[in-house]
């Protein structure tokens, strides 16, 4: 039946019709659905496009006003407050997980209550509260050390730090506990074996691995709270969005200028990202064989399989 | 006469309503391997943690080369120590787990420095130069710099046999080292520990190795249902038997 030419590398004698089959040549499967489909979304955006290019948006006003000292110092503003309130929950967040994860019933009641008081409270409430502290606390002091009037002392900077860094912190806070509760019991027991005091353990062991495995939510946090920093204008400091109000307010521009500082958002959100996955790839290199590629390095691999590919079926 | 290195009387635990140690004893002396054999469920694991409080015993009294653990006598009572005090007895016992437990964020190095450097307060150059030395003796110098994850199942058990080697303890518990190897790891990790039993260190071993216990142990303990059913020289117990349980396991394991 078969002839001994065409024994294949296991001995056994191959099908007389594979060298026929292996000589063809293939043609890529053609979608229908893919090509009607891409069809659709590009008419979709097509429309888009065009109804925001006839809209009454005048593009030269917002080209204008990107690159205005005031929304520069608008966006620094806005940077400041996320990465100050950012830090400020952070620490925060790292304490109150720890001490939520406390056997004293004291101190992870405490953690308890924080959490609870200022997750379940609206941070624009929480924001007021600070803004105006002088109401009920007019001075702040230490009897014969020191002393310094609230007023002086709660700027808009520092209530809106304040404002948003503690209510970050409640959530942070969950994130930790999460963080700390996904790293292996084993790990705890090991240390503890050797004798490791808790604090030891939690520094050297378990929120290492707990920070690894939380950063993609803390990124995310993180993007939250720069958007949510609009809302600092309540108590007065003018960030990306206050300061895009107050040009509005003169020259009557209001989407132009919307649009200004919406770019603006984009731009930041984009530079938080890109640390995110750099520090991400940095944590991460305990756990992976080989170093994922570095964002360059992504986009040229992609474009080099695109080429190959287009060759193979040319 | 021999000293007792480890002494455990009566040693009882429960978790919830359910009893898993009933009533233990055991003595090992110093430089001797005793291998802890029985059934799963039989509370081998647990009578190991009891030891080094890992679990704090319901019941029963625990001492290590004379010490009492994880208790003091003070006016005819017995009052438990505080952790600084626990942690400082726990320096002195080794314990090598089933599923090695080493540092996942930590290089092999660091993860046999850690000890030393922050429990023992040793110098860095000291601890490093300690903890390579241990590393070549468990065969593992090459993958120092390595993290746990990069290396094989039976490198990490030898990497964390280092590790507790590190702190120089007085014994040495290991819970099932070999359970979770695929079986052509196994025998590198049960050279390195008949080469430390060699040296004349202290071993307790639970483990479900019949040819290994009767080649490296002295005695076997033989555990079911939370008590000792037998003690006795290791090639007695697994050669000939007395009690049916053993007897019966041992027909199972070999088969």
């Amino acid at each position: 039946m078969t002839d001994p030419d065409s024994a294949t590398a296991t001995g056994q004698p191959a099908s007389q019709d594979m060298p026929v089959l292996m000589s063809l040549p293939r043609v890529r499967r053609r979608s229908i659905g893919r090509i009607v489909s891409g069809a659709v979304v590009l008419a979709l955006l097509g429309l888009l496009a065009l109804a925001f290019a006839n809209a009454k948006i005048s593009w030269g006003v917002v080209n204008r006003y990107l690159l205005t000292l005031q929304m520069l110092q608008g966006a620094e503003r806005t940077m400041i407050l996320t990465v100050g309130s950012m830090a400020l929950a952070l620490v925060l967040g790292a304490i109150g997980g720890i001490c939520r994860l406390s056997d004293n019933p004291v101190v992870s009641g405490a953690a308890w209550l924080y959490v609870w008081a200022f997750r379940g409270t609206p941070v624009l409430v929480q924001l007021l509260m600070w803004f105006n502290l002088a109401l009920v606390f007019p001075r702040l002091a230490i009897p014969g050390v020191f002393h310094v009037s609230m007023n002086t002392l709660i700027t808009p900077a520092v209530a809106a730090i304040l404002g948003f860094g503690v209510n970050e912190g409640s959530y942070v806070a969950e994130v930790f506990r999460g963080g700390m509760l996904a790293v292996g019991e084993g790990q705890k027991e090991a240390a503890a074996a050797l004798g490791m005091s808790h604090f030891h353990t939690n520094r050297r062991v378990i929120l290492p691995q707990a920070v690894r495995i939380i950063l993609p939510t803390l990124g995310n946090e993180t993007i939250g709270m720069l958007k949510l920093t609009s809302l600092a204008s309540i108590v007065s400091f003018y960030e990306l969005t206050e300061t895009a109000e107050q040009i509005y307010y003169v020259n009557a521009r209001v989407m132009e200028l919307l649009i200004v500082a919406a770019l603006w958002y984009l731009v930041l959100t984009s530079i938080f990202s890109i640390g995110q996955y750099y520090l991400e790839r940095h944590l991460g290199r305990s756990l992976q064989r080989m170093r994922p590629p570095t964002l360059l390095e992504r986009g040229i691999r992609g474009a080099l399989d695109r080429i190959s590919a287009a060759r193979r079926t040319a | 006469m021999t000293k007792c290195m480890l002494e455990a009387v009566g040693i009882e635990k429960r978790f919830g309503i359910h009893p898993v140690l009933r009533g233990v004893d055991m003595q090992v002396d110093a430089g001797e391997v005793v291998a802890v054999m029985g059934p799963s469920g039989s509370g081998k694991s647990t009578l190991l943690r009891c030891v080094n409080f890992l679990e704090k015993p319901d019941a029963g009294i625990v001492r290590i080369d004379g010490e009492l653990m994880g208790y003091k006598v003070a006016s005819g009572k017995l009052r438990e120590l505080s952790g600084r005090q626990l942690r400082a007895q726990r320096v002195s016992i080794g314990m090598v787990f089933q599923a090695f437990n080493l540092f996942e964020n930590m290089t092999i190095l660091d993860n046999v420095m850690e000890g030393p450097r922050c429990v023992k307060g040793v110098s860095k150059a000291d601890a490093e130069e300690a903890a390579m030395a241990l590393l070549r003796r468990v065969g593992m110098e090459q993958k120092a710099r390595s993290y746990p994850s990069h290396v094989s199942g039976g490198q990490r058990q030898r990497a964390a046999i280092a590790r507790a080697l590190a702190m120089e303890p007085k014994l040495m518990l290991l819970d099932e080292p070999t359970s979770s190897l695929d079986p052509e790891l196994v025998g590198e990790v049960l050279r390195v520990i008949a080469e430390l039993a060699q040296t004349g260190m202290t071993l307790v071993i639970v483990t479900h190795e019949v040819g290994f216990a009767r080649e490296v142990a002295d005695r076997v303990v033989f555990m079911a249902d939370g008590v000792v059913e037998e003690v006795g020289p290791a090639t007695e117990v697994l050669t000939a038997p007395r009690r049916e349980r053993t007897k019966a396991f041992l027909r199972t394991v070999i088969s």
